[in-house]
């Protein structure tokens, strides 16, 4: 009977091992140890910064491996849940590392009627808030109440040569490339998505503010470069509605705690995106390559 | 909580240790803690409707002990030729009349004028007293629970819905209503407890059980947690007298219990909640679908909504063995019935026979002309229907079965197959297999009106399903492949099981303990890993 009880158990934690990120989106952000440099944002930045490629290139400036911890918008918008995530997935490290934190409006904005409003914050009922150990393997507590599908699919999706997969450095790599015809479609959907969105989202000083805290603490440890990621002209065009002086909000936070702000919203035609808003696999290369060209020009124009 | 929650995990061990090791010496200690925990239990979803549920048993305890206790008078006849008429009540300062003796002998003179004229005058007085005692005497505390209960259900359940009916009515004459409706929530199990303490009134009000004088015993009886909030409808007359029996831990009843446990999970988690995943999206969007996805859906339809059900029956059941309640069997394999009278006999019986024994039996049953018995049997299932739901696919989905029951009855063919299927064979015959496999068919034909959320809906799939493209192969992941199987293995682990109370009561008791055990190590893995996050049970919106 005793052993009849433990059977299943330890079954089951065998099957927790083999998840491999191909079943659940997020899963391995928190089973993966701390890490020593890292990539905030998302999920333009989960999606579209590969860190294997940046980590690379910059290896002769950095030693530290670059882990990409993006997730969501609904999860790891800038506020307390994020920075204390962060803070717990932050390994101590005394070496020079860095950090790129990824901005759009939507991570200071929040659709609550009081934006500032902390106990009302979307990401106070998500994972971010809930999961304080984001480094055991395998994490019972996500697993628990926050795994997204069902126990079977781990089983079924390994088997499965997916396209869809959350890699060992954190990047998340969505399928192969799509035809034109899709992406315009869905790109449309997210255009009525995004624009129905305008009308509920409004900026947050409190986010804003944690922002700041959160660029204030990177930049103790380490070395910070603020990016705004690529995206369609016509996802754009509703983004500069959200928080219309956006760009000096963020070159003012770029001054103030002197770090470096790449803007790649404008780089229209540069890019393919699957739905105008995250990058499809090849331009996530492409923009990965441009970025650590940027990273290593300033790095070398510092020295 | 529900049932495949992770707090029921916890509630559920905690409860039951308490039960047993603390509380299960004293009789009102343990009835009060059961009490605590119904309450906890029900609370856990909304802590506001616990005020609902106390009410109503307050209410109905209270009709109770104004109903009086059980005399010799009860269920006496009312009779002019054996003289004695009873004004139906056991309290005789409750009514309008005494109870006396009257008799033809009684009078000064023999002859016949004088007896007639005595029997006209007792009818007269006696029809008196009937409609006098509507509103007097017993009939009052009859009255006040059903108009108590029904008025809960009619406000909380219905009101909406007749306002919305209404609206469209008077919008369908040309006029321009200006009718606004309610937000309100619909209470958990609201339909299930009310019709639970309305037995006991009703049965009380009969005679046919004594009304309790212990209220912590009839609260717990009402919100007894296990079949709380979707049955089955238990009949005070066999949980009631439960709470009031000293009870000591019977090892062998608990394993029952879990086994019947494990099974009703398996039946919601894996069966039910997977199917519910590809009914969805048939249901969702029918006139984009092929015929063949639809079928599909349609019959993966019929086997969630019985997994979802029949497996919260059976953890109820279960559950309620473990602290040693015995709780009627509410499903007996319908889907092996041979005609839609058996599939009535072993669908939802505590709904069924609450309806035979409340309501169709009172409108006379099958005992007056055949079309007094037709009208009883089409307002049966058509209340049974909006009994589910304030919705006409809920009322057209109990028509349909109407429709399919009357020609059985009327044929007299009604009463047929009242055992099991190949009750001593291991297969049925061809006949009885194409007769379940017709049965089958017409109930899930009848399940699409139960499942669309309306009447327009239903017509397109209907019409959707039987296109050409019934023969095109169907557009199905991978998954679906994977509950087809699951659902030829619940079938056949259901046909194996089908003469017990449910599938794996005794299943493989014969064989070695190994092979036992590695079928009850198949099911608990089946369930941890087919669980989707945790589903809610159909049933609860009813």
């Amino acid at each position: 009977m005793s052993i009849f009880s433990i059977l299943p158990l330890a079954s089951l934690y065998l099957i927790f091992l083999l998840e491999n990120g191909t079943a659940d989106p997020f899963y391995q952000r928190f089973v993966t140890p701390k890490q020593k440099a890292l990539i905030l944002g998302n999920s333009k930045a989960a999606q579209g910064i590969i860190p294997s490629i940046i980590i690379e290139q910059l290896a002769d400036v950095y030693q530290a491996n670059l882990y990409n911890y993006s997730f969501t918008v609904y999860n790891s918008p800038f506020g307390p849940a994020y920075l204390e995530s962060v803070k717990n997935k932050l390994a101590e490290y005394d070496g020079k590392r860095y950090f790129i934190i990824t901005v759009d409006p939507w991570s200071i904005s929040s659709d609550i009627n009081d934006p500032n409003n902390l106990d009302k914050f979307e990401e106070n009922d998500r994972f971010i808030s809930d999961i304080n150990d984001v480094s055991s393997n395998p994490n019972v507590p996500y697993l628990l109440k926050w795994f997204s599908k069902s126990y079977y699919e781990i089983i079924l999706m390994r088997s499965k040569n997916n396209l869809s997969k959350l890699n060992e450095d954190g990047w998340f790599m969505t399928g192969e490339n799509v035809s034109k015809n899709v992406m315009d479609h869905q790109r449309k959907l997210m255009v009525d998505y995004y624009t129905d969105y305008l009308n509920k989202y409004s900026l947050s000083e409190l986010r804003l503010k944690y922002l700041k805290e959160t660029i204030g603490f990177l930049k103790e440890r380490g070395d910070v470069y603020l990016v705004r990621m690529p995206l369609h002209t016509d996802i754009l065009k509703i983004e500069e509605q959200v928080v219309i002086d956006f760009d000096q909000k963020i070159h003012e936070l770029s001054n103030l705690f002197d770090v470096p702000f790449f803007d790649y919203s404008k780089s229209v035609n540069v890019f393919e995106f699957k739905d105008g808003l995250h990058l499809d696999k090849k331009s996530a290369e492409n923009f990965s390559n441009q970025l650590v060209e940027r990273i290593s020009r300033f790095e070398e124009l510092k020295n | 909580m529900l049932f495949n929650s992770y707090e029921y995990l916890i509630f559920l061990p905690v409860v039951f240790l308490l039960y047993w090791y603390v509380f299960s010496k004293n009789l009102k200690a343990r009835n009060l803690f059961l009490l605590a925990a119904s309450y906890l239990f029900y609370g856990w979803w909304d802590w506001r409707f616990l005020g609902l549920i106390a009410l109503s048993s307050a209410v109905d305890y209270w009709c109770g002990l104004q109903l009086g206790p059980v005399t010799s008078s009860d269920n006496r006849v009312i009779s002019t030729d054996s003289v004695v008429i009873s004004t139906n009540g056991r309290n005789p300062k409750d009514s309008s009349i005494k109870e006396k003796e009257i008799s033809p002998s009684a009078g000064s003179s023999r002859n016949d004028l004088n007896a007639k004229s005595f029997r006209s005058a007792a009818v007269e007085e006696i029809s008196k007293s009937k409609i006098f005692s509507l509103f007097n005497g017993r009939k009052l505390y009859l009255t006040i629970s059903l108009l108590f209960n029904l008025g809960l259900l009619a406000f909380f359940k219905y009101f909406n819905f007749f306002i919305e009916s209404t609206t469209d009515l008077i919008s369908f004459l040309g006029f321009q209503p200006n009718i606004h409706t309610l937000n309100i929530i619909l209470p958990v199990g609201i339909s299930f407890y009310t019709f639970q303490t309305l037995s006991y009134t009703i049965d009380a009000y009969r005679g046919k059980l004594e009304p309790t004088k212990d209220p912590i015993a009839f609260f717990a009886y009402v919100s007894f947690f296990p079949q709380l909030v979707a049955g089955p409808i238990e009949r005070a007359s066999n949980l009631l007298p439960q709470f009031f029996q000293k009870k000591s831990f019977d090892y062998t009843m608990a394993m029952d219990g879990m086994r019947q446990i494990l099974w009703g999970l398996f039946m919601k988690v894996v069966i039910a909640d997977n199917c519910a995943v590809f009914v969805n999206q048939a249901f969702n969007n029918p006139e984009s679908q092929l015929a063949s996805n639809l079928l599909i859906g349609a019959v993966f339809f019929s086997f969630q909504i019985y997994g979802d059900f029949a497996g919260y029956s059976n953890i109820a059941i279960g559950t309620g063995k473990l602290f040693g309640f015995h709780l009627m069997q509410n499903f007996a394999f319908p889907y092996f019935s041979r005609d839609i009278a058996e599939f009535w006999r072993r669908w939802h019986i505590s709904l069924s026979t609450w309806f035979r024994d409340y309501l169709y039996i009172p409108l006379g049953g099958s005992k007056g002309s055949k079309f007094q018995s037709l009208r009883n049997i089409l307002i049966i299932f058509l209340v049974s229907g909006f009994w589910h739901g304030a919705n006409w696919t809920f009322i057209a989905w109990g028509g349909i079965n109407a429709v399919l029951f009357i020609p059985l009855f009327w044929f007299g063919k009604n009463r047929v197959h009242l055992g099991i299927v190949a009750q001593n064979r291991a297969f049925p015959t061809f006949y009885e297999l194409g007769q379940v496999l017709l049965t089958f068919s017409v109930t899930t034909l009848a399940w699409i009106f139960f499942r669309s959320p309306d009447l327009s809906t239903a017509g397109t799939y209907l019409s959707q399903l039987f296109s050409a493209s019934i023969l095109t192969k169907p557009q199905m992941d991978i998954r679906v492949y994977l509950f087809i199987c699951w659902v030829l293995i619940f079938i056949i682990l259901e046909w194996m099981g089908r003469r017990e109370e449910y599938a794996i009561q005794k299943m493989a008791f014969s064989k070695p303990a190994l092979i036992r055990y590695g079928l009850y190590y198949g099911l608990v893995m089946a369930v941890f890993l087919f669980a989707r996050k945790e589903q809610e049970f159909i049933y609860f919106q009813f």
